[in-house]
């Protein structure tokens, strides 16, 4: 079944109304296309190796980024098609394909995320719901937890960059479920590794790996858009719509108390960290920039015994080179799907490498 | 009852009101200079800023869309926002007394 259509309808909402600086800290659509190519093989080896492509999701899930971190990775692949002097249709047709499956069957009733982001099962959800440690939401708390969301997910921002932020922040649903006989509608935050230790030292590791944030509203229209990070609340408040919460740390329930900690924690180093990406020079911020677009395969590659770190080839094609220019607009809002079709070359990418006229 | 004047419109990203003063804040800037209850100015926030945004009654940029990095935050704070104003930064200055609009996507001066 097609999925570059739906694919392209979901993710415009990406870009409706942005520019690409906002994008930081480097200009990401300039700078893929001059090694992706080489990744893309790499990958194709992987999928090849490990016989991905004949197994469910169900079976390699743990192996696997987060699916917001999949539809990043699709979007930045063709983009990267679109402006790359290197054509390697086979393995883009074959890795993009294999992510596409994947979400289709991860996320079934909505695989590319247009409104929702539906991970998991009614059965898994029914059972999650009543194992959580749920706890009376107030708005004093509901505000809380939203600046604990801001503080992780900058740190998020900082350790793995705007691109790759998907990697270490995630939102799963909205599910709407009953609970105790009164009806809600359910969020799961979720970030999966905020101790990336093989991308940053100590100081800018959080000291919980990870940490779930569980919340019922009443009231509220969520809808997710393409990646999960990107919630939006399209009727209600979320803070006074806030009935019941739940944060989890490295397993343990984290208390209100533990939670003002973490918010300082995560906030100071969510600035020192990128205080020093922004003292980094064009040479270092492309190679961090390589490093973390490649991390966020590391599973994968690990279990296929090839190591994911970025390649000697790859490290020469960036090496002391400038970014691409003038392919894709920059201080130009995107206003429609069909614009963001053309400008990223999605249309191209359905016609030389999928063989598919959109 | 103080005069007010609408002088900016951009996109509304997180609904609420919020009045205070504003506090022009870019990237990098030292944080403990920006007191709670400020309305943060800029041209799009980024994490170096995370703290000034804890703090902040609402938070107004030049650049970005609904599902950008000051807007996401906004809702999920509970606080004001509005994004894409074009010339936030060159319209309002330090210490001005705003009014901002996140349900309409405006900003008022008030005198």
């Amino acid at each position: 079944m097609s999925w570059i259509k739906p694919f392209s309808k979901a993710t415009f909402k990406v870009f409706a109304g942005q520019v690409l600086e906002g994008f930081q800290p480097i200009d990401f659509f300039h700078f893929f296309p001059l090694w992706h190519d080489l990744w893309v093989a790499k990958i194709t080896e992987i999928i090849k190796k490990l016989n991905l492509g004949n197994k469910h999701f169900k079976d390699i899930k743990y192996l696997l980024p987060p699916p917001s971190n999949i539809r990043a990775i699709l979007l930045k692949l063709i983009a990267s098609y679109h402006a790359s002097s290197i054509k390697n249709k086979n393995e883009y047709k074959l890795v993009a394909n294999f992510f596409a499956k994947i979400l289709q069957e991860s996320c079934t009733n909505d695989p590319f995320s247009l409104t929702s982001n539906p991970y998991h099962s009614k059965e898994e959800i029914r059972d999650l719901v009543q194992t959580i440690p749920w706890k009376e939401a107030d708005t004093t708390i509901a505000r809380k937890i939203g600046q604990l969301i801001t503080a992780v997910g900058s740190l998020v921002h900082g350790q793995y960059n705007d691109v790759v932020t998907d990697l270490g922040w995630e939102t799963y649903g909205p599910y709407q479920i009953q609970h105790l006989k009164q009806n809600y509608t359910l969020l799961i935050r979720h970030f999966p590794n905020l101790a990336p230790k093989e991308l940053w030292p100590q100081k800018y590791l959080a000291s919980a790996k990870e940490l779930i944030i569980y919340a019922l509203y009443q009231d509220v229209k969520w809808e997710i858009y393409v990646v999960g990070c990107h919630t939006v609340s399209k009727k209600g408040n979320p803070v006074t719509g806030m009935k019941k919460y739940a944060v989890i740390a490295d397993d343990k329930t984290v208390s209100q108390e533990k939670m003002i900690e973490f918010i300082k924690e995560s906030s100071n180093k969510a600035e020192a960290v990128y205080q020093e990406i922004k003292g980094m020079d064009f040479e270092q911020l492309k190679l961090m920039v390589m490093t973390q677009e490649c991390y966020q395969l590391k599973l994968l590659f690990d279990k296929a015994d090839i190591n994911w770190k970025p390649t000697k080839e790859m490290l020469e094609r960036i090496k002391n080179k400038p970014l691409l220019k003038n392919i894709f607009p920059h201080g130009k809002f995107i206003e429609t799907a069909d614009e963001f079709m053309k400008i990223f070359g999605v249309k191209k990418f359905a016609k030389e490498v999928l063989q598919e006229k959109i | 009852m103080p005069k007010r004047q609408l002088i900016l419109k951009g996109i509304a990203a997180s609904p609420g009101k919020a009045k205070g003063k504003a506090k022009l804040f870019f990237s990098g800037d030292d944080s403990s200079n920006f007191n709670e209850g400020d309305i943060l100015v800029t041209t799009i926030t980024d994490p170096t800023m995370v703290q000034a945004m804890i703090r902040a009654a609402a938070i107004i940029t030049d650049i970005g869309g609904i599902t950008s990095h000051p807007a996401i935050l906004s809702r999920e704070m509970g606080i004001p926002c509005v994004v894409n104003t074009k010339e936030a930064t060159k319209k309002i200055k330090d210490n001005m007394l705003i009014n901002v609009d996140g349900l309409k996507g405006e900003v008022y001066v008030l005198d």
